[in-house]
């Protein structure tokens, strides 16, 4: 289980939008799988399992919560201005409008996003994980991407240019 | 398999190149014409562009400790819980006293059910260390190698003092060449039991990578409150106990 840790986190990052409420809920799930540790059947997927936990904790416990604003958001709105800073400021303005972009996709087409670009499962695993057929995941995340692809050329600079931007930043 | 045009190239076939998923002769025709042909270049390009913006957009950080912890020592089996009442972040706090065998069985099962290996053969309670292997545990210092009858051998590694009481990490590897790495724990009555179990490999079959397997002992260690091994003075004294 703590080598599913990347994966569950990634995953609860789809459902949530934000890194802090996807922990957050990793945790719940952990806590309610370990509870419900009996209920699980040896010998098949793990994470389909707790997958299945999070997204129904996810839905009794958060959806019905008023959206509280990130500090994505809240960075994009009030930018830190310095001469020495800019580019780090601005990339870091751009991966925030990526976070909109990317929290405004559907929930299964984020979710396949992170688990295949982010968390870097192949597609083989991801349909196993959501019981979905391969070639649904490869159709959601072909979707998911384009649609990405679209909002970035719409935003301020194209993934070309941020691509460079990005590999000078300091995380 | 030839293209005749861009549009013979779908979008989803663009995608498996660009994560890895498209190998061996058919990426290299694909790679080949996506060389030749801008447009479809293009095309490609999203897919890898999307790829690097979201890792960089969504990087998650490391797994925080209190995450790994609550793997650790979050309670087992305890089903007429409540389904929806849990606190957000009650990272889980070490005061004073043990964990006691729950943890140990807690870890047992978590990391048995994580890692595709069970404890006894599918017994989720932590197994006694058989005849052999108490032998071991209570006579053999820190690095001595022993051989166990059934032609294995068993190694110690270490011995520490733990919220759990005496702990010794052993190293079992069996006649089939299959390498275990083994927190024993002493009970308060004197005798020993697995409390951790995990298979570095070694006898075919699956195995964890042997860093991963030192990660997960650490951890556990950790988690039990173990300090450094005990000095060769402290563990004959721990052990004539």
């Amino acid at each position: 289980m703590i080598q599913m840790l990347p994966r569950l986190r990634a995953f609860g990052r789809s459902l949530t939008g934000v890194q802090d409420q996807a922990d957050d809920l990793v945790q719940q799930t952990v806590e309610k799988a370990l509870r419900h540790i009996d209920s699980y059947a040896p010998g098949t997927r793990l994470d389909s399992w707790m997958f299945r936990i999070m997204r129904n904790t996810w839905i009794d416990g958060h959806r019905a919560r008023r959206p509280t604003a990130s500090l994505d958001d809240v960075e994009a709105q009030h930018p830190l201005v310095g001469e020495d800073g800019r580019d780090v400021t601005e990339a870091r303005i751009y991966l925030a409008q990526v976070r909109k972009i990317i929290n405004a996709l559907p929930e299964d087409q984020r979710a396949v996003l992170m688990l295949v670009c982010v968390e870097g499962m192949r597609y083989r695993e991801v349909a196993k994980a959501l019981d979905i057929p391969e070639g649904t995941v490869m159709s959601r995340l072909s979707r998911g991407r384009l649609a990405l692809a679209e909002a970035l050329n719409g935003a301020t600079r194209g993934a070309q240019e941020v691509s460079g931007r990005i590999q000078g930043m300091t995380p | 398999m030839t293209y005749e045009t861009d549009r013979n190239v779908s979008d989803e076939m663009l995608m498996a190149l660009a994560d890895g998923e498209l190998t061996g002769a058919d990426a290299s025709k694909l790679m080949a014409r996506i060389k030749a042909n801008p447009a479809l270049a293009a095309r490609y390009a999203q897919f890898t562009d999307t790829s690097l913006v979201m890792r960089h957009a969504m990087d998650p950080g490391p797994v925080p400790d209190y995450l790994i912890r609550t793997v650790l020592t979050a309670p087992t089996g305890q089903t007429t819980a409540p389904e929806n009442v849990s606190p957000l972040r009650a990272r889980p706090q070490r005061a004073g006293g043990g964990f006691g065998w729950s943890l140990a069985l807690a870890a047992s099962v978590v990391l048995a059910a994580g890692m595709g290996y069970y404890l006894g053969g599918g017994n989720l309670v932590p197994a006694p260390a058989g005849p052999d292997v108490t032998a071991v545990l209570t006579g053999a210092a820190t690095g001595e190698n022993i051989r166990l009858a059934d032609g294995g051998s068993a190694r110690v590694l270490g011995s520490f003092d733990t919220d759990l009481g005496l702990c010794r990490l052993i190293v079992l590897q069996g006649p089939d060449g299959r390498s275990d790495r083994n927190v024993a724990c002493q009970l308060p009555d004197g005798a020993w039991q697995t409390a951790l179990s995990v298979n570095e490999g070694g006898g075919g079959g699956f195995a964890l990578a042997s860093d991963t397997a030192v990660g997960a002992v650490d951890s556990f260690l950790d988690a039990i409150g173990a300090g450094a091994a005990l000095t060769p003075d402290d563990e004959a004294r721990a052990l004539r106990r």
